[in-house]
């Protein structure tokens, strides 16, 4: 297994996000010695091939961005210039996909090389597919930038190789945000708010209608797969414990010596970027209650013994405590 | 600007510049010579202190001024009651440091500028009273009795999202008739594609200029996100809005565009009434929302056809 990506881990390919970043202020006038203040990344290396920079490079440099940007369609604007100034490697599976299943499979393979931030759980429900979105790489302190981004990216992507405008519903894990405008007029008005997570869904029979310029399988593609097989990481230090998590209920001495570290190591890799292993451990359960409780026949008990709670009034507990509701409340949430 | 223009523009300044010297220094200089310096002792530090702070003040005012109005009669005006204001304040301030009651001339010319000062001051402040008057009859179909600068749109120079929300909750308040219009320019990513971020942001702002001056003047017009705008038209009724939709549908062709635009009228009062306003609000403004996606997803199902057509031909 590849290394995971920490805080100050080179990973994060500068050619893309953030070269799009420096050239639309650039365009609209900015300053962008005061953008790059901070950062320790100079404007002449961004476009070199092969520059990478650190999720706490990124992170400052989006927090400068926000400060200068004040009108809240800095995401918006970024997320529209992904497919054809951002998604690098990708680029040409994406044109040839046959239709969005066979993308979002692509996708989800590659997805390392242009938003190594996001984390993607997919669950099939009855007529619709659903989308968890998990942030790594420490991108949770900038939640709503990031998953603006990625969004508005799926958005302008399925309208552009679709030819019509994007079909689907979409949950927020924050409040109805100071932006609201630009929700609505680029995620349409199918849009929850002050939900347990961040979740995707779309109608499968959309998902299967073939896209414009379907071609062939992206699988033939070899570019991106180099590419993946030269980066020194696959996924971010929280990815790699959500996967673990997901699998079995590991304490933080058992998770440090599965990922070869001493658990102050651990902790203190975590704690760089604003994350504790219980925060991890919690999220991880949640998804899984999710999952359960969307399932039939699985009642409060067999879900509160597959996540090792004690029993089932102690598991009620804490869902409560995650989500501010009882888990009946939940049961058609990925239905 | 021409050539004769500019060299008269710095033969003023030359001489603005020229005037202000010499009363800086040379009054000093002929004042050392005609009048006695007062002995340290007598010095009031604490008036120098006060005099000064008002001069540098004045000063500051100037340069605002300069800095901020238009050129024109107004600033004329504003400019010259503040120099003489500065003249007096700079004026009070030598004779803490000379004793000038030796002089007869001067004693008379260190009272008048002051006054004399605020009066052109005043009626420069009562002239562009009538100015902003006129101003503000031009601005109100783009920022209607609400000023503040921090909520403008930087690009377009309309209101934005949030101001329009503010807008709209006070017009449903003083219950009068209103009507609410969104107009969504059509393909407009591909214009930033295709020609670039530049050409896409002066389409934009274009249409705004179009459209604040396309609208009557107590309508109102803000950017909404991207490439929509919203319009709030005051006392409309359904006829006059879905006709108003429709001209600026044809008109904004104008601009080598294709736009969609949707409209809705308020519910009528009794069912509203149990919500407060600020939802009331909210809601008009996401089924306005509504009814342009919907628009946006049949127009896009038409633009595919007409596409395909084309393409076959």
């Amino acid at each position: 297994m590849k290394r995971l990506a920490t805080w100050q881990d080179k990973c994060v390919d500068s050619q893309l996000l953030v070269v799009s970043l420096v050239g639309l202020f650039k365009q609209r006038g900015f300053d962008c010695h005061k953008l790059l203040r901070g950062t320790g990344i100079f404007s002449p290396d961004i476009r070199k091939p092969g520059h990478f920079v650190s999720p706490k490079q990124l992170l400052r440099l989006v927090d400068n961005a926000l400060s200068m940007w004040t009108s809240g369609d800095l995401s918006f604007l970024l997320g529209q210039m992904w497919l054809p100034s951002q998604s690098g490697a990708l680029t040409t599976g994406l044109f040839y996909a046959r239709d969005l299943n066979a993308l979002g499979l692509f996708w989800y393979k590659y997805h390392w090389l242009t938003q190594p931030w996001l984390q993607c759980w997919r669950w099939q429900g009855d007529s619709e597919t659903h989308f968890l979105l998990s942030l790594d790489l420490g991108c949770h302190q900038r939640q709503q930038f990031f998953i603006e981004l990625s969004l508005s990216s799926l958005v302008a992507s399925c309208k552009q190789l679709m030819g019509q405008s994007w079909q689907g519903r979409l949950s927020f894990p924050y409040g109805a945000p100071a932006n609201l405008a630009q929700y609505y007029k680029y995620f349409g008005t199918e849009i929850s708010f002050d939900a347990p997570l961040c979740r995707v869904s779309m109608a499968k029979t959309f998902m299967q209608q073939p896209l414009l310029a379907a071609f062939r399988e992206p699988g033939l593609l070899q570019s991106p797969r180099y590419a993946l097989l030269a980066s020194d990481a696959r996924r971010g230090l929280a990815s790699g414990i959500r996967i673990h998590l997901m699998r079995d209920n590991l304490s933080l001495p058992q998770m440090a010596a599965k990922l070869e570290m001493s658990p102050a190591t651990l902790k203190r890799r975590l704690g760089e970027m604003q994350l504790s292993f219980g925060q991890l451990a919690d999220e991880t359960r949640l998804i899984r209650a999710l999952y359960y409780l969307a399932t039939e026949r699985q009642d409060a008990h067999s879900i509160a013994s597959a996540l090792s709670f004690s029993d089932a009034s102690n598991f009620r507990r804490s869902f409560k405590r995650w989500t501010g509701q009882l888990p009946a409340y939940f049961h058609h949430w990925l239905a | 600007m021409t050539h004769q223009d500019y060299s008269a523009k710095q033969l003023k300044l030359l001489g603005v510049y020229g005037v202000s010297l010499l009363i800086i220094f040379v009054v000093p200089l002929l004042l050392w010579q005609a009048a006695p310096t007062k002995a340290l002792a007598q010095v009031d530090w604490l008036d120098i202190a006060t005099e000064g702070a008002l001069f540098v003040l004045g000063m500051c005012w100037l340069m605002v001024i300069l800095s901020a109005r238009p050129r024109g009669r107004v600033t004329n005006l504003l400019v010259l009651g503040l120099a003489c204001y500065c003249l007096g304040c700079f004026l009070d301030l030598l004779d803490e440091m000379f004793v000038v009651k030796a002089v007869p001339i001067y004693n008379w010319f260190e009272k008048m500028p002051t006054p004399i000062g605020l009066v052109i001051l005043t009626c420069g402040l009562w002239l562009w009273r009538d100015e902003q008057e006129v101003v503000n009859r031009q601005l109100r179909t783009r920022e209607q009795f609400y000023r503040q600068h921090h909520l403008t749109d930087g690009l377009t120079l309309l209101n934005d999202a949030k101001t329009f929300e503010l807008h709209l909750t006070r017009q449903l308040a003083s219950h009068r008739p209103l009507g609410l219009l969104m107009l969504d320019i059509d393909h407009f990513h591909q214009v930033n594609q295709r020609q670039g971020m530049e050409e896409g942001d002066r389409l934009l702002s274009e249409v705004a200029q179009w459209l604040s001056s396309q609208l009557r003047s107590q309508d109102l017009v803000c950017r909404y996100a991207g490439d929509s705008f919203v319009i709030l038209l005051n006392g409309a009724i359904a006829p006059l809005v879905s006709t108003m939709a429709e001209q600026l549908r044809q008109g904004i062709r104008t601009l080598g565009c294709h736009a969609s635009v949707a409209w809705v009228l308020p519910p009528p009062r009794e069912i509203a009434t149990e919500y407060p306003l600020k939802t009331e609000a909210l809601g008009l403004l996401l089924s306005l929302n509504e009814k342009m996606s919907q628009q946006k997803t049949m127009r896009g199902r038409g633009c595919l056809q007409e596409g395909s057509q084309q393409e076959r031909l």
